[in-house]
């Protein structure tokens, strides 16, 4: 039995967002005063920084373990987790800046780490985006496809063409020709980059245009192939459209996640040399 | 079979489908990289059920043939291509082992101070430690001499751990400026003291928040790594009292009021009366009273130095420096040998020059050096602090015989001057004071002692022992030979009151030693005009004897009558006063002098003022008072006067000179005595800073005594005038310097004068009311409202009405009044509040307090 996914009103979601926002402004706001007491009393504030920090990159980079691990019913549902890492990401950016003193930090070491933080965390603030408004427009597009039967199904939308085109008994030559000299590349080919970055339905509307233009020269049943392969056309860039979009919602995690674990690397070798040269009385 | 054929791809498969054609059926993809469908076979039919016919090496077949007797499998194989999950684990792989060997790259050892460096140093410290490579880590850090895996052990708590921490290699340069033991105490001070002194200054408790026992780090206030440009000491008033139980706002609002005696800790070093000064001595000179003619800014105009003497004081206090009292060395009082005889003492081998009745007495200095012999200071301690010879009672055998015991001491010590005069005063000093006998005060004073002629003493001075022991032994009054009476003209009117000389013929001009046969002493030379001078000055007219009978009298002392009241009025004491309990408080001046000119005066003296008495001294000048209605006229010898018996006494005004080293061997009056040549003259510091350095003063008396007399207002050289004389544990030291700039003493609080001095009209502002109470800014006399901050005067107000005369007499330096108002808060908290001028602890506040703060604290 497929889960049915709770769509929450958009009301409520926005009262659930400020919610957990206000929550955590007011724990960055309890972590900041004790910062500041800290910094006031001559302690340490960076470690206690450091420390959180870390720790809560340890806890956003275990989310992806928890997505690993769906079967243990009391770490939490995936979406409460998700709602954590957010919130929990958002709030270390405070922390982050407090720590590194609203500077860029001069040290290589620390250059890296700062740099590596900022990154995953943008890329993080990018991927929130996109997972927030691409499965709209998706859904715009009318259907559901798994992006992993994208292949596929352009592989079969490719034969239903070529069946269309070339097995059928009454095979128009107009649009064999046309297929030949127009179509077969944007059926066959991968669509350009510039598309994946910016995808759009210029070229699909371009191609049923001219398939339009072109019932002039058919007769009154080769017109009806051309509706059919007018639809095929539009299917194949629906499909684009959908590996493009879905294509972004997994290229961002590849930065997000690698960084990540680079990230942890960085911030536990920066831990362990601030705790060996920090002296003190030792 | 449906749910393998499943179209839905599991996204988290590394693998899938790598059919070109896509004319495979779909299956649940790849597994282990390798396509799940195997070849096709024949199935066959076995009665009502199909079997396939597999080879067993390609496997087994789990789904078997279909129901139509076809095989199971799809129409062929395909190559299965990584899914892009798979090249996330890749991506992500790499990013780590990237990450790694990045880290390993800038871990190697030639890059790991710039990789690891959290930030650049501050320019103090990257200029000390440039070009230094990684080792200039090791300044500050142990971490960096170390290996990874040491760095591993050590945190891990095994093998090697850091033996040197990192306070200990910030003292290995700044161990100057620290003690180590107390380097790392709250505010650098002892525990003990730094609880003393908070509870005196705010009479708060011990800090609560902070225990003030346990160490503070450097590096907890010293933030390294933030820039060249960040100040390493800087600090939020919030940080500066994180320790302190009280703790302020800010400094106009709840600061506490400044002591009562700022910015004054003790009193100045040099006495000086600014009231006086400005209002009698400047004034009566028509001289302006302005604070910079002394008071001038240091290179940096950070502190007002005093000028020096000679550009200060000179022009009018040289004289008292030059010409007070000198400092007597030795000298011989006079003794009555005869007395001594009969009292069964043995007697001294004494110059006939000092020998008749008991006078004199014995100067400060010289009672140092006898209380060295135990004899000598067995019978000084008994014959009392104040003794002088002319107190002895010859008739009392036992004040006799202690006064023999004295003068075998001097005699003593005499011998030992001419054996070795350097090694006798050395060891007597020493012994006497109880200081070590290479200490360097007492090298620098010997340093600049007439050796010679302590040598010669016994040679010069003791020659005439022979005709001592004639005319004792003859029971007559030891008359000087002739060239100590010098040109003695005889009158036969005479009216001085004072007795004739004994043993001096009529009409004759041959000396004593030339007719008892004795050397003429050369030093006796030198002392004849003086006698003669203080004869002429104290008789005017001295008449010879006239008969052989006269002799027995004695030459009346001018001295000896001369007694000082406890009032300090000087009169002239009768010779039926009883001398030996009010005996003449004789200066050392006059105690060198020892003019024994009998005290047969008849008449009862007339009071003599006290400026007169002073100028009495005959060694001095010659001012010559009227004692008995005699005229002391300073003449000069005439040629040929002697033959006129008649004639007045003309004394020559001949005396020993003080040498240009300051020292005079005076054969006159048998002293030798030491006069400064200039202000500040080493052996005067020396014989002070020596005196002033031992410990057990109190309870020497000899040493007491001449200490007070050095360091009185009339003592030679009148440094106690001026210069303080302050008590610290290591005992007494004399304030020499006008000011002291040692680094090692560094105080809570610190000011600098030149932002204060910058020569600008500022307009006033109006008073801000932000205290309460005494802190309140209303009718505040601050410098801005004044308008001339330029003015030393707007914060060093004269106290009307008082004197520092007395804040000098003390040895206590903090127990003094300042003839200076004290500055209040509201005179600094008038500029320095938010949004006028900085306001922050550290303005004026130290942390670090000198090592040497601890004693000052206590």
């Amino acid at each position: 039995m497929a889960h049915q996914l709770k769509v929450l009103p958009r009301t409520a979601l926005m009262q659930r967002r400020c919610r957990y926002a206000g929550l955590m402004l007011l724990v960055v706001a309890v972590l900041v005063a004790w910062f500041v007491y800290q910094r006031q009393n001559l302690q340490r504030d960076s470690f206690t920084s450091g420390y959180l920090l870390i720790g809560a990159v340890f806890f956003l980079a275990a989310y992806n373990l928890r997505k690993r691990i769906p079967s243990i019913p009391w770490l939490g549902s995936s979406s409460h987790w998700m709602q954590l890492h957010i919130y929990v990401a958002l709030g270390s950016f405070f922390v982050f800046v407090w720590h590194v003193g609203l500077k860029i930090p001069n040290g290589v070491l620390e250059g890296c780490l700062a740099a590596m933080y900022l990154t995953v965390f943008a890329s993080g603030l990018l991927g929130l985006f996109w997972t927030r408004t691409i499965p709209r427009r998706l859904t715009a597009v009318g259907e559901q496809v798994i992006f992993e039967q994208i292949p596929l199904l352009r592989r079969e939308v490719v034969r239903q063409v070529r069946a269309l085109l070339f097995e059928s008994p009454a095979k128009s030559i107009v649009l064999c020709r046309f297929y030949v000299q127009r179509l077969a590349g944007f059926f066959e080919r991968a669509r350009p980059v510039s598309y994946l970055v910016r995808p759009n339905g210029h070229a699909c509307r371009a191609i049923i245009r001219e398939i339009e233009d072109l019932d002039r020269y058919l007769s009154i049943p080769h017109r009806e192939a051309g509706r059919k392969l007018a639809e095929l056309v539009r299917r194949k860039d629906d499909l684009d459209y959908h590996l493009a979009l879905q294509g972004r919602l997994k290229i961002w995690l590849f930065l997000h996640i690698g960084l990540t674990y680079s990230l942890i690397i960085i911030a536990i070798v920066h831990g362990f040399t601030a705790h060996v040269f920090h002296g003190g009385l030792r | 079979m449906n749910q393998l054929r499943d179209p839905y791809l599991r996204p988290n498969n590394h693998w899938e489908c790598g059919s070109a054609s896509g004319d495979c059926d779909p299956c649940p993809g790849p597994v282990g990289g390798r396509c799940p469908a195997r070849p096709r076979c024949h199935p066959i039919k076995m009665g009502e059920k199909w079997v396939a016919t597999l080879d067993p090496k390609l496997g087994k077949c789990v789904l078997g043939p279909l129901p139509n007797g076809q095989c199971c499998q799809g129409p062929g194989t395909c190559s299965p291509r990584p899914s892009l999950r798979a090249y996330r684990t890749a991506f992500v792989w790499c990013c780590v082992a990237l990450t790694i060997a990045g880290l390993s790259f800038g871990f190697s050892k030639p890059r790991r101070a710039g990789f690891l460096a959290p930030g650049p140093l501050s320019s103090h410290h990257a200029q000390v430690l440039k070009g230094e490579g990684f080792d200039r880590c090791t300044a500050c850090h142990e971490a960096a001499s170390q290996t990874i895996s040491q760095w591993l052990a050590s945190t891990l708590g095994v093998g090697h751990h850091a033996t040197t921490s990192q306070p200990q290699l910030c003292l290995r340069c700044h161990g100057e400026q620290f003690a180590e033991s107390l380097a790392l105490a709250a505010h650098n001070l002892d525990p003990d003291v730094l609880g003393q002194f908070t509870a005196r200054v705010s009479g708060a408790a011990i800090p609560t928040s902070h225990s003030h026992r346990e160490p503070i780090a450097c590096s907890t206030c010293h933030r390294e790594h933030h820039g060249s440009t960040f100040n390493l000491s800087q600090l939020t008033d919030r940080q500066c009292q994180t320790c302190h139980a009280t703790q302020f706002q800010s400094f106009e609002s709840n600061h506490l009021e400044f002591p009562a005696s700022y910015p004054l800790r003790r009193r100045s070093r040099i006495a000086f009366d600014h009231a006086a000064h400005q209002a009698v001595h400047f004034a009566s000179k028509n001289r302006e009273f302005d604070c910079r003619s002394c008071h001038v800014a240091d290179a940096l105009q950070n502190v007002q130095l005093l000028q020096s003497y000679e550009r200060t004081c000179q022009e009018c206090h040289q004289q008292q420096v030059l010409e007070n009292e000198s400092l007597t060395l030795l000298t011989l009082p006079w003794i009555d040998t005869e007395a001594i005889r009969q009292s069964g003492s043995a007697v001294p081998q004494w110059p006939a020059p000092a020998s008749g009745q008991f006078d004199g007495s014995i100067p400060p200095l010289m009672k140092v050096l006898l209380a060295a012999d135990p004899q000598a200071r067995a019978a000084l301690d008994q014959l009392g602090f104040e003794f002088q010879f002319s107190d002895v009672d010859r008739s009392n055998h036992d004040q006799v015989r202690l006064a023999a015991e004295v003068a075998n001491g001097i005699n003593a010590l005499v011998d030992e001057l001419a054996e070795d005069a350097v090694a006798a005063l050395r060891h007597r000093l020493a012994q006497s004071l109880g200081c070590a006998e290479d200490a360097k005060p007492l090298n620098d004073w010997l340093a600049s002692v007439p050796i010679d002629a302590l040598r010669s003493l016994k040679a010069t001075w003791f020659a005439q022992n022979g005709a001592t022991s004639k005319l004792t032994d003859q029971n007559s009054w030891v008359a000087r030979p002739e060239s100590s009476m010098g040109v003695v003209k005889s009158t036969s009117n005479a009216t001085t009151p004072f007795a004739k000389p004994q043993g001096v013929p009529p009409n004759s001009s041959s000396t004593l030693g030339e007719r008892h046969g004795m050397p003429t002493n050369p030093l006796s030379s030198a002392w004849l005009p003086g006698e003669n001078d203080i004869l002429a000055r104290l008789g005017g007219v001295m008449d010879h004897p006239t008969s052989p009978q006269e002799s027995d009298e004695l030459v009346p002392n001018p001295l000896k009558g001369l007694v000082r009241p406890s009032s300090g009025q000087p009169v002239l004491k009768s010779p039926a006063f009883d001398n030996s309990q009010q005996s003449t408080a004789a200066t050392d001046s006059q105690v060198g002098s020892n003019e024994r000119v009998g005290d047969a005066a008849q008449t009862p003296a007339p009071k003599i003022p006290d400026d007169e008495l002073l100028a009495i001294n005959p060694l001095r000048d010659g001012n010559l008072p009227k004692i008995g209605g005699a005229l002391a006229t300073p003449s000069t010898p005439q040629p040929g006067a002697s033959d006129s018996p008649n004639a007045p006494i003309v004394v020559a005004p001949q005396s020993a000179a003080f040498t240009s080293d300051g020292w005079r061997v005076d054969g006159a009056t048998m002293t030798i005595s030491y006069r400064p040549g200039k202000h500040l003259d080493g052996s005067l510091q020396a014989l002070l800073n020596l005196i002033a350095s031992i410990e057990s003063k109190q309870e020497n008396s000899a040493a007491q005594h001449l200490f007070e007399h050095l360091t009185s207002d009339v003592g030679v050289g009148a440094c106690g005038k001026c210069h303080t004389v302050d008590r610290d544990s290591d005992g007494h030291s004399v304030n020499w310097k006008t000011q002291y700039r040692d680094p090692t003493i560094r105080g809570f609080t610190s000011f600098s004068h030149r932002p204060h001095l910058v020569s600008f009209e500022v307009p006033s502002p109006p008073p801000r009311v932000r205290g309460q109470g005494e802190g309140s800014l209303e009718n505040s006399d601050s410098p801005l409202m004044a308008g001339t901050n330029h003015n030393c005067t707007s914060c060093h107000q004269l106290e009307t009405g008082r004197t520092t005369a007395a804040q000098s007499r003390g040895d206590d330096p903090r127990v003094f009044a300042s003839d200076f108002a004290p500055i209040r808060k509201a005179t600094c908290a008038a500029c320095h509040q938010s949004g006028l001028a900085k306001n922050g602890c550290t303005e004026c506040h130290n942390y670090h307090i000198g090592s040497r703060a601890n004693a000052s604290l206590r």
